[in-house]
This record gives structure tokens, sequence and C-alpha cells, in this order.
């Protein structure tokens, strides 16, 4: 199931951004909007890892 | 893996909801703000959110019929299998079947999900500027789109995963049935070739929400003078 997971995140994202369907992030020039954009990365990538482990323990547990 | 999906995915929005919610107050005796309206549609990713939202009815939708033609299951638990009769002798019952015990849980989790990225989607727009001149507007709407971006991948998990989960044992149980009709045998058909389309929604979904979104993709060109050239 992982591996099938895996294979999807590589093929949905190169698909998406060959069709340009996700553009490349553009760069931050202004120093309050890089900092708002830290922040809500560190953040984002918090629930995104907060989200794995709990996912993965609620799978294990079902 | 019916709820780990939009477990994960509530923890994405939650991550998002936190992110827009921590920053500083703007503070000082003199604030500046530009007069703008700011509206939620204007920073989501337009193929994407379309394609979530389009996911989310059809969903809905499936789990409305799987719920209205689901049975007990041999050991008597109520809407776990699709019971089918084939004239007076032969009858029987297919599952698992998405019925109100799969659907209904999965119907709470779902409108938590959604609920919660209607409100992380609302804090992203009305998050104060982070500046009023013309490079930082600019700047922070980029950071908005990426945050709705992230909302909106985040919501194709929470849909994606149960509706491949939903579509592949539908389809499967309906290939079950041994006196089905040719509409069944199509609908079955057409569940199970969702499926390999929800994976690749899903892995453009994990696309948006993984990669970082605060770094740039490339630096920003230096102004060149005389010295340089």
């Amino acid at each position: 199931m992982l591996a099938v997971l895996i294979v999807a995140v590589l093929a949905g994202g190169g698909l998406a951004v060959a069709f340009g369907l996700r553009r490349p992030d553009e760069p931050l020039r202004d120093a309050a909007a890089r900092a708002v954009g830290r922040r809500t990365l560190r953040y984002r990538a918090a629930g995104v890892v907060l989200g794995l482990v709990v996912g993965l323990e609620v799978q294990s547990s079902g | 893996m019916l709820l780990a999906a939009p477990v994960f995915a509530l923890c994405v929005v939650a991550g998002v909801l936190a992110g827009e919610l921590a920053g500083a107050a703007v503070e000082g005796p003199v604030r500046r703000a530009p007069l703008e309206v700011r509206r939620v549609g204007d920073h989501l990713p337009r193929a994407l959110g379309r394609t979530v939202a389009g996911l989310a009815v059809l969903l809905l939708g499936l789990l409305a019929v799987t719920s209205a033609t689901a049975s007990a299951d041999d050991l008597g638990r109520g809407g776990r299998a699709l019971a089918y009769r084939c004239g007076a002798q032969l009858s029987g019952a297919v599952g698992p079947w998405a019925g109100s015990y799969y659907s209904v849980p999965l119907a709470a989790v779902l409108v938590v999900g959604l609920l919660g990225a209607g409100l992380a989607l609302r804090q992203v727009v009305r998050r104060p500027r982070a500046g009023t001149t013309p490079a930082a507007l600019v700047d922070d709407d980029a950071v908005r789109r990426r945050s709705a971006a992230a909302v909106t991948g985040a919501c194709g998990v929470l849909v994606a995963v149960p509706l491949a989960g939903v579509a592949l044992t539908s389809g499967v149980a309906l290939l079950g049935v041994d006196c089905r009709a040719a509409w069944q045998t199509a609908a079955a058909v057409a569940l199970l070739a969702l499926v390999p389309v929800l994976v690749a929604v899903l892995g453009w979904c994990a696309a948006v929400v993984l990669p970082p979104g605060g770094q740039p993709a490339r630096l920003p060109v230096a102004p060149r003078g005389p010295a340089a050239l």
C-alpha cells in the first residue's frame, strides 16, 4: 500500500507539473511576507508529520 | 485506510489553520492597511478546487446510494451487505458494501473535515496583511495562495481515498451479484475504472500538500548595475 501511495505521489506530482496544473512557487522578495511564509510552512509541515503519525496509528489499529 | 486518510487531511488542515492564526497581531499607534475585498475563491487553485468539489459531490452521492440499498450481512449487522434476489429460488448477499455501517462515520468525518477546511480558508483570507508596499501585497497573496492550495489538497486526500475505497468495494460487490443486470455491470466497471483516476488525483493533491512552499523555486534576479556588465 505504501508503495502504491509513493508511486501515486510521484506520478501525480509529475503529471501535475507536466500539464501545468501546479506551477513552481514564486520567490518571495518581501521580508515580512517571507516571515509569514516560513511560519505557515512550519505549521503545515507539523500538520503533515502529525497527520502521518496519527493516520498510520489509525490504520494499524483498525 | 478509510479513516486514516481523512485523519491525515484533518491534521494538515489544522496545521494550516494554526499557521494562519499564529501570527503576531499588528501593533503600534499608527497602523496601515489597504482597503480591499479578499475572497476565498480568488486564492483557490481553480483546477484542483473544481476536481475536489466534483469528487466530494460524487462521494456523497455514492454513499447515499449505497446506504439506501444496503442490507444486513449474514451475522445480522445492518448496513454491511448488498442483498439480491434472482427469482423465487436464488437469492444472496455480497459484501462488504458501503451501507450505513461504513457511510455514517465516514460522512461524519467528511463533514468535520470540510467544515475545518472552510474555517481554515476563511482564516487564510482574513489574516491581516504583512505589509502595504506593492511587493508585500504581491508576496502576501502568494503566501495565501500556498495555504489555500494546501487546504484544497488536503480536502482532495480527504475525499479521494474514501471514494476510491467505496468505488472499489462497490464495484467488486456488484460484480459478485450472480444475476446482475447490464446496467449493474456497467456501473461496476465504471466504479472500478474510477480507482486509478483517484490514485492520480491523490498524487496531485499530495504534490500540492507535501512540497515546501516557503522556499523560493528560483532565486530572485539581482538588479544589474554597470559594474556587473
